[in-house]
């Protein structure tokens, strides 16, 4: 502990919480003040309150000095403001995981939604089993974390039960299989406790519009939570596009419009789009000028005269013309300088669905 | 499409109770199914712990999951299979110490078929002649053996092996099978751990313990070697210095 380095502080503050050697807190203090900067592995390494007090208050004392030790400062509530937020370019990643690393639920709700977006975006996705740690098991952090051991020691602090460490654990590993299992896993397992946070975080979304989670309250179905499911991971991901059609097509297997409808309108609006493009956008990008019309009336003819079950995918083979008009547009302009530099060129696919 | 996939078929099946490991092996084969049975709660609890160690999720297991001998039976069960690949690996960091003692020789079967790793194996079966002797069948396929009498230290892109050697040892994969293999060792009396406090907290020691376990069976005894633990050997002699 005598030739301890800055970079050994992590483990051996994990040493002194474990053992309480005097010994090894009296090495992270004297690494402390050389560099305070090292205060971010220290609270990363272990939670703010099993910290013995020297060290909080060593840490404290730097605010005024070093951009992490205020963060942490403001977190503990020893400090107005966080000055990250007064200096924008103070707000790094480092930042950022030791506000995480410390915040309290008290602390965070204090925060405009501006703010909480500014430091999320600030920390990224890899380390956000320590803002489970802090701000307990939200729904919007547990959607987007990573599952790994990390994020289990992390749940565990706040669930000392077993079943329901499990349960909480469950949607992640739900929301990491692949598209086409979803359903049929889904079915076998038993109704999840709470719907809406089981779809949020299988879903994958960080933050639940409030028409989604009325819906899933009018439809406590196992049926219902595997096509809100599989429309939310079907929207976010845009490779494998025939995959996808397929596991929406299984997913809302006799559902009729109005239901289907009713589901697209209460997912995000991001989701909402990717599903579900509006058709005049898909006319200005895939044709002629002069074809607008027909092509309207082809999409229309193609939804209403396919079986049900078929014609969801096409929403989605919508908009995979979208996406790839762009690059065909492009080769095409080799081939057919004539055409009107105003109109954009006929797709294929869209031929094909004319009568 | 996933609706024939093996594992997703024997997942389904192990929802909703099926406890036949010969028909719900191919769930661990895919760490992502063999999660969902981890945590699942219709699960049987065997087959919930089997999940575990085969999601990569060794730490949900509690210690009374750990030491019961239904899961040790089911898991010896599996020794040599496709499944039992994928879980032996992560049931190492949490095995009772010397587990895969009784079950030695098909362990290193498994290894010489592939379907465990020599340091994993090495960890499970704990400290004796069989695991030295898996640990230097690792290190014998990973590392060319220099000639005696060359400057075999100096790497062909002109980084000295000792600091090749150093780069390693900090790595995380070298980190965790030291870990690993530490844990198969008997626990530090408390006098040796106090006499090592100026130093380092016992773990020094126990790595120490793993080399001198390995260099018993190494062919160089008469040169300065170090090795570590896993793949990128190096070997530093007093020639090279």
């Amino acid at each position: 502990m005598q030739r301890s380095e800055p970079g050994d502080l992590a483990d051996l503050t994990r040493l002194a919480v474990a053992s309480s050697m005097d010994a090894a807190w009296a090495a992270v203090v004297r690494l402390l003040s050389a560099n305070p900067t090292s205060a971010l592995h220290i609270v990363t390494a272990a939670p703010w309150d099993d910290l013995r007090v020297d060290v909080q208050e060593t840490i404290l004392s730097a605010a005024d000095t070093d951009n992490i030790c205020a963060a942490i400062a403001f977190t503990r509530g020893a400090r107005p403001d966080p000055p990250a937020m007064t200096r924008k370019t103070a707000m790094t990643w480092k930042t950022a995981r030791a506000f995480f690393a410390a915040v309290t639920p008290a602390v965070w709700n204090t925060l405009t939604e501006g703010e909480q977006r500014a430091w999320g975006s600030a920390l990224g996705g890899t380390v956000l089993h320590r803002v489970v740690r802090s701000l307990g098991l939200d729904p919007a952090f547990l959607a987007e974390a990573t599952h790994d051991v990390d994020l289990i020691a992390a749940v565990r602090c706040h669930v000392p039960d077993e079943d329901a460490m499990r349960g909480m654990l469950l949607p992640i590993a739900v929301r990491d299989l692949p598209l086409a299992a979803i359903s049929r896993t889904i079915a076998a397992l038993p109704p999840p406790p709470d719907p809406a946070a089981f779809v949020q975080i299988a879903g994958g979304i960080p933050t639940m519009p409030s028409a989604l989670r009325d819906w899933i309250a009018a439809n406590p179905t196992p049926q219902a939570t595997v096509g809100a499911i599989t429309a939310l991971r079907v929207a976010m991901q845009r490779d494998n596009q025939p995959d996808h059609c397929r596991a929406l097509a299984h997913a809302l297997e006799g559902w009729s419009w109005q239901k289907t409808n009713a589901l697209l309108d209460a997912l995000p609006n991001d989701a909402r789009i990717a599903l579900r493009p509006d058709p005049d956008v898909l006319a200005r990008r895939l044709t002629r000028c002069d074809r607008k019309r027909d092509f309207r009336q082809a999409r229309h003819r193609a939804y209403r005269r396919a079986p049900v079950p078929q014609s969801r995918p096409l929403i989605l083979r919508s908009q995979d013309w979208n996406t790839r008009a762009r690059p065909y547009q492009r080769d095409h302009q080799f081939q057919r300088p004539q055409a009107p530099p105003t109109c954009t060129s006929v797709h294929p696919h869209h031929q094909s669905t004319q009568p | 499409m996933h609706a024939s996939s093996p594992a997703l078929t024997a997942t389904l099946r192990a929802l909703r109770g099926e406890t036949d490991l010969r028909v719900i092996a191919p769930a661990f084969s895919n760490r992502r199914f063999a999660r969902v049975l981890a945590l699942a709660p219709t699960v049987h609890p065997v087959v919930r712990a089997l999940g575990a160690p085969a999601g990569g999720l060794p730490d949900i297991l509690t210690p009374a999951e750990c030491a019961s001998p239904a899961l040790a039976a089911a898991i010896a069960s599996l020794i040599g299979t496709d499944a039992g690949h994928h879980i032996l690996g992560s049931w190492a960091d949490v095995a009772p110490v010397g587990w895969g003692a009784s079950h030695a020789a098909d362990v290193i079967d498994a290894v010489w078929c592939n379907r465990c790793a020599s340091w994993v194996a090495a960890a499970l079966i704990g400290p004796c002649d069989a695991s030295a002797a898996l640990l230097h069948k690792t290190m014998g396929h990973r590392q060319r053996r220099p000639a005696l009498g060359t400057d075999h230290a100096r790497q062909p892109d002109g980084v000295d092996g000792a600091s090749r050697f150093e780069r390693a040892e900090t790595s995380p994969a070298y980190t965790r099978r030291r870990t690993v293999l530490c844990r198969t060792l008997p626990p530090l009396a408390t006098d040796k751990m106090r006499s090592n406090d100026s130093q380092s907290p016992g773990g020094e020691y126990a790595v120490s313990c793993v080399r001198r376990l390995y260099q018993s069976v190494t062919r160089y005894p008469h040169q300065s070697c170090r090795y570590p633990i896993g793949a990128h050997a190096t070997v530093r002699t007093r020639r090279s210095r």
